[in-house]
């Protein structure tokens, strides 16, 4: 399945647990006290003002592609 | 030990266990061995509907209940989870991983003595009077809000429902409350006491996921006041919601706190403030002692002492008597702090102690991690920056006052902190110093009823605990009275 903006946080999570390092050496967190960040994907890049959405998403992809 | 557990658990909505409208549900497993605990229901648009009608249809009443009422209400609630105890804190235990020692020496004590102390609390209000001028009287009063929506964290789950429905109902208020996805399930015992204690309809609970149940309550307009407890990032979609609706939010939020060691400390004590401080909780504590700052004269042997402290922490499976530290709530956050020990790596802190995952023998089935030391950390670098949420704590040298003090500012948080030295006058000049809603001094992670806690900066908006709660709870009426038969004279 391929990662789109559309996707809740919380559902990408529970699917590729993995992915959290990548967020982190992005300096985001989607993870916290109050569980996963309750929106889509897009919308904590957007609310985090991530500059290169596209890029990042790609990325995501590439990682849970990789074997 | 699991069979204290409900296989299922249903809503909890005006004084009924209610199956969700949806038939969508949600699993809650263990994070310590991740067996399957329980199945809870994903509450839909329409329970969360019908949990905000209840709510106000119970306000009616509620609202007119005396104060004398209400704490006999409130103090039969702390005397059930006191009955209920051993039972509740094996609950918390299972659900969230947290060692027994503290859910049945914390937790839940701390829980109920929440109750009681609201019980006494409301007992003290009383409203002021006022004379403006010889024939004009002022009198203010307190009055309920409404219908308050509550969500709840992961990291104290009955913990944090305490703090949040005593003092709202101890005000006359009634409540939807949300637990987080991850730990429902002694919130949904706690409402087993609740069905014994109060009137249907005034306390209602919604189970569901952040992105669909939490946001319908986030979204609804029959909420007249917000509470949350939960990270920043959230902090902000709680603040716009609430915004949206023109109505109060209480935020309680993400800290990076300052444990600041002067030569003086007390040291015995000091070493092991430092692991009360982090690894409390396995460091899941929004007030968590992240930041120990050491100064100069006794760093080495300060650093030293800490990693061997850490060494012989206990970590193991959360029921066992002897553990001292249990697991992380799951494999992601487990995840998360491991990346942070990465970038603490590639930053050029030193890791001292830990800083794995352990995989060895009955610990390898969940998301245990070593207590974590890094030294010669730097202030500016993102581990004593961002939120870990684990059990890292970043050694970083100081010097005096001044320069401990900028540093610890030197935060976009200001939640918790502490300062540890046997002078007195430098304990309150740097805990005046130290931007941050609680210092402790020669101690830490006390949460007491009876002290208001909360953050400064990024880390909240008012206070949790204390009778201010009850400001926070209620509104100001002032009935302003005129007393002469005169009349004002203007037309």
């Amino acid at each position: 399945m391929a990662i789109t903006t559309d996707i809740q946080v919380e559902e990408l999570l529970e699917k590729y647990p993995q992915v959290v390092g990548y967020f982190i050496a992005h300096k985001l967190s989607p993870f916290s006290c109050a569980g996963a960040y309750p929106k889509t994907l897009g919308e904590m890049l957007a609310a985090r003002q991530v500059q290169d959405i596209d890029g990042f998403v790609k990325g995501l992809n590439e990682l849970i592609s990789a074997p | 030990m699991k069979s204290q557990i409900d296989k299922s658990y249903k809503l909890y909505i005006d004084g009924k266990w209610v199956d969700g409208s949806e038939g969508k549900t949600f699993d809650a497993y263990c994070p310590a061995d991740g067996e399957l605990l329980a199945t809870c229901v994903n509450a839909s648009q329409k329970d969360v509907d019908a949990a905000v009608s209840a709510a106000w249809k119970a306000f009616e009443s509620w609202k007119n209940v005396s104060a004398q009422q209400r704490a006999a209400y409130l103090l039969k609630i702390a005397d059930l989870i006191d009955a209920n105890a051993e039972k509740l804190a094996m609950v918390e235990t299972l659900d969230n991983g947290k060692p027994i020692r503290e859910t049945r020496n914390i937790d839940i004590p701390l829980a109920s003595d929440h109750f009681r102390y609201f019980a006494g609390a409301v007992r003290t209000q009383e409203g002021q009077a006022a004379m403006i001028d010889n024939d004009t009287m002022s009198i203010i009063l307190r009055e309920p809000i409404g219908v308050v929506g509550q969500i709840i964290p992961w990291n104290f789950p009955f913990l944090m429902a305490a703090w949040k429905i005593a003092p709202a109902l101890a005000a006359g208020n009634t409540v939807v409350i949300k637990p987080s996805s991850t730990t429902s399930l002694s919130l949904l015992e706690l409402a087993k006491i609740l069905d014994q204690a109060l009137p249907p309809g005034v306390v209602n609970v919604v189970t569901g996921k952040g992105s669909t149940t939490g946001n319908y309550v986030l979204q609804h307009p029959g909420f007249t006041k917000l509470a949350f407890t939960g990270s920043t990032d959230v902090g902000y979609n709680i603040a716009d919601a609430a915004a949206k609706k023109l109505i109060p939010a209480t935020l309680e939020l993400g800290g990076k706190s300052a444990n600041i060691y002067f030569a003086d400390c007390p040291w015995e004590k000091a070493i092991e403030g430092t692991q009360i401080g982090i690894l409390f909780n396995q460091g899941q504590v929004c007030c968590a002692g992240s930041r120990v700052f050491v100064q100069e004269s006794i760093y080495d042997k300060f650093v030293a002492d800490m990693a061997a402290a850490f060494r012989k922490v206990k970590v193991g499976l959360p029921w066992k008597e002897d553990t001292m530290m249990g697991c992380q709530i799951n494999e992601v956050e487990l995840n998360k702090i491991l990346a942070y020990v990465e970038v603490g790596k590639q930053e050029g802190a030193k890791l001292v102690t830990g800083g794995r995952k352990i995989t060895e023998g009955e610990l390898g089935k969940g998301s245990f991690m070593e207590p974590t030391l890094f030294a010669d950390v730097d202030n500016k670098m993102r581990i004593a920056q961002e939120e870990i949420f684990g059990p890292v704590v970043c050694v970083i040298k100081f010097k005096d006052e001044q320069d401990v003090i900028k540093m610890a500012n030197d935060s976009e948080y200001g939640l918790g902190g502490a300062v540890w030295t046997r002078d007195i006058n430098r304990a309150l000049r740097v805990a005046r110093g130290v931007e941050t809603g609680r210092m402790w001094v020669n101690t830490y992670n006390q949460l007491p009823a009876h002290a208001p806690f909360g953050g400064y900066k990024k880390s909240g908006i008012g206070r949790e605990t204390h009778k201010m709660m009850l400001e926070h709870y209620s509104q100001a009426k002032n009935i302003f009275i005129s007393m002469t038969e005169d009349k004002a004279g203007l037309y």
